[in-house]
């Protein structure tokens, strides 16, 4: 069995134990990071490897949000995560953002 | 999440105040504390002066929009371990207790970017153990969010047999499911993601769609995991569900099992504090790509629920509304990809309103054979927030609402009972008639009629906002033959529009909240770009090393924003912009844009007069 497939059959088990349920989301201005954020956890939930997430920011799937930064599409990822020894099945829910955002210039 | 630079900002105001009125518990993560650190050279004080601040504040958000019982509860507190600061990009992360245990002081994590040590930083705790270990130990499982959320953002009976299955997550109980994203894939067509609130979804379920009215089988069911779903058999309560198959869902549809379609009330809308107030003409350079382009600007609009796409019948321009120019442009980027368009420059969005009752009005329906005497007048503030908050919905108990609109609003007992619809620019209908023979067959036509006139005013044909429509009077004739729709409506329309032109109209523009950080030299410059441009600073705020100017600037003015900004402050301006609320336009200017916009519609630059509406007997 693929480690894919392996990571469904957890999930779907782990669907039916609500107190190891967490959903949550992250909401932020456009540009506060969400989306470098939201990849750091994608990649420890063994969907993205560590080395890529930051730069691949897998929860944008449209090239134009890619060189932009902008997460402006929101997917649901579900993901494990151990804590004091139990493990726990979270649902990130990637809301909707409020876009309208003009910025330029440095602070440096 | 809350940029450490650029600090609590109007945007994470609004997804917050959303996220309260939802009731969702939040925790904080401060992000960017690299560039705390780097960019403006900050040392430990400095930085943990910047983090009281940004909690203070934002916990100053949760005082102000959240609900007295929960606000105090709900607060963060950097002790406890609610909120995390750290970097995303550099990938580390802390509560205070993660750095108590690991025995880390303030003047660690500066020392660690001074000495180039950043890497070890994410060894000692990397930031996604910091930020999932906080959401387990301080967010609650769907058991327990259910109980004291279900009641706040679903209106039905919590004793019917499925408002106790939502408050107890059960899986066993009817299916219930509120959509919050709607996609369209290119192999699989409309992916449907949503929370499953009680019951379990299982593939080749019979569901009901409570807004779109409509039936579906459930295609497919899957857990997104990234970008790519994995099917699973079923689904259930208090986890997240993404399905196929149900083509007119929307973000904010309710899902239900068929059988309880007609006894189930939908979940709250989801409330948009921002609105489209941008719009964009739209036309492809080959006309063999029109029917590619509708299609595209109609996936758009099912995936962004900010975005409008329109088809103007009279000029034939395809239009795009979004919230603002930098929105717009990147969903045009979406459309330019497959098909070669020219785009319009950016267009404002109107709202037509009045300013005094007017009298009743009469208007014949074109066989003459029937009469309706129509008022209209403001509808008061109180009353357009009690319907921007959802406390008042077509969908409520009609005694439950009229007894809101007479405690909340000051409404009289007769109209508060016997109000008939509610349209989606906060426009209200009520019937002050009494007795009126065939009334009854009539009225979903004379509400149509209504409902078409407030959809384009006549001042230039944008949507009317915060009218209030009153039927004083009616006559109707015998035969339902000489009282059809196309009698009612245009009849019920003209006397709407009469109303509505003796009633002092005007426009509303729409008003961006700005928000810019400078460094405190370029303040003058900022205040005469916003002044210059019909907008005022509102306060300043000198945090650190820098200027935080509030402001407002109405949207037609903020066009072209950026080249001057950056121009005259040498690039040193931040700013985020936000829908705000809606202004008159000033008297000085009224003439002038609704000639603008009539222009643009191929309509004859005066308003029409209201003696051209205006039937006698």
């Amino acid at each position: 069995m693929s480690a894919r497939m392996k990571y469904i059959e957890e999930v779907e088990k782990m669907m039916r134990v609500k107190d190891q349920i967490r959903n949550f989301g992250i909401i932020a201005h456009v540009d506060h990071g969400k989306t470098t954020l939201s990849d750091s956890l994608l990649a420890e939930a063994g969907l993205l490897s560590p080395t890529i997430a930051g730069e691949a920011r897998a929860l944008d799937y449209l090239e134009e949000e890619q060189k932009r930064g902008i997460t402006i599409k929101a997917a649901n990822i579900s993901l494990v995560h151990k804590f004091n020894g139990k493990d726990y099945l979270i649902n990130l829910i990637d809301t909707p953002g409020h876009v309208e955002d003009e910025s330029a210039g440095s602070l440096a | 999440m809350v940029d450490a630079v650029e600090e609590v900002g109007v945007q994470t105001e609004t997804v917050t105040r959303q996220a309260l009125a939802e009731r969702v518990r939040p925790v904080l993560f401060i992000n960017k504390i690299d560039r705390l650190i780097r960019e403006l050279k900050l040392d430990d004080r400095g930085v943990q002066e910047k983090l009281n601040r940004i909690i203070r504040d934002f916990n100053g958000l949760i005082d102000l929009y959240g609900e007295k019982e929960y606000a105090s509860k709900w607060k963060v507190n950097p002790a406890e371990g609610n909120v995390a600061f750290g970097s995303a990009l550099h990938r580390w992360g802390f509560t205070v207790p993660q750095m108590l245990d690991l025995g880390l002081k303030f003047s660690d994590i500066v020392a660690y970017y001074k000495e180039e040590r950043v890497d070890e930083l994410k060894k000692l705790l990397p930031v996604h153990a910091s930020v999932l270990d906080m959401v387990v130990d301080h967010l609650p499982n769907p058991v327990e969010a259910q109980r004291y959320r279900v009641p706040k953002i679903w209106h039905g009976d919590i004793n019917s047999e499925i408002g106790k299955a939502m408050l107890e997550c059960d899986e066993n109980g009817p299916t219930i499911i509120c959509l919050n994203k709607v996609i369209v894939d290119p192999h699989a067509g409309i992916v449907s993601t949503g929370r499953v609130f009680s019951g379990t979804i299982s593939e080749g379920d019979h569901v009901y769609l409570l807004t779109a009215k409509k039936g579906y089988r459930v295609q497919q069911t899957s857990v997104y995991m990234g970008a790519r779903r994995a099917i699973v058999s079923s689904i259930p309560a208090g986890n997240i569900a993404a399905m196929l198959g149900l083509e007119l869902a929307r973000a904010g549809e309710t899902v239900v099992t068929e059988e309880l379609k007609d006894a189930v009330a939908p979940f709250e809308k989801i409330k948009y504090v921002s609105e489209p107030v941008v719009t964009v003409a739209i036309e492809p350079k080959h006309p063999k790509d029109l029917p590619k382009l509708v299609e595209l600007m109609q996936r758009l609009s099912i995936q962004d629920p900010n975005i409008v796409a329109t088809i103007n019948q009279e000029t034939g321009e395809y239009l795009l509304s979004g919230m603002g120019e930098l929105h717009l442009e990147i969903s045009l980027k979406d459309i330019q990809s497959e098909v070669e368009i020219t785009v319009s420059p950016p267009i404002v969005v109107y709202r037509e309103t009045v300013s005094s009752p007017s009298p009743p009005i009469l208007g014949k329906s074109p066989n003459k054979h029937n009469r309706i005497w129509i008022m209209v007048e403001p509808l008061s503030e109180e009353t357009i927030n009690l319907l921007a908050e959802g406390e008042i919905s077509e969908y409520q108990d009609r005694d439950e609402r009229a007894r809101v609109l007479k405690e909340k609003a000051g409404w009289d007992a007769h109209d508060a009972r016997n109000l008939w619809a509610i349209d989606d620019h906060f426009n209200v209908i009520v019937d002050r008639t009494r007795g009126i023979q065939y009334l009854r067959e009539v009225k979903e036509t004379i509400i149509s009629g209504i409902k078409w006139a407030c959809e384009a005013g006549p001042l230039a044909e944008e949507p009317m906002r915060g009218v209030k429509v009153i039927v004083t009077d009616c006559q109707l004739h015998e035969d339902p033959v000489h009282r059809g729709p196309a009698q009612i409506m245009p009849m019920s329309r003209r006397a709407t529009w009469g109303a509505f032109l003796s009633a002092k109209p005007t426009l509303l523009e729409p008003i961006y909240k700005i928000q810019v950080t400078v460094p405190p030299d370029y303040i003058g410059a900022v205040s005469s770009i916003l002044s210059q441009r019909r907008g005022h600073v509102v306060s300043v705020e000198q945090r650190g090393p820098l200027a935080f100017i509030n402001g407002e600037i109405p949207v037609r003015e903020s066009f072209g924003l950026a080249n001057d900004m950056r121009s005259r402050t040498s690039g040193r301006a931040f700013w985020q912009t936000q829908f705000s609320r809606w202004a008159e336009v000033p008297k000085s200017l009224l003439n002038e844009i609704i000639a603008e916009v009539r222009k643009r519609k191929g309509l004859k630059p005066e308003p029409p007069k209201a003696e051209e509406y205006i039937d006698t007997l």
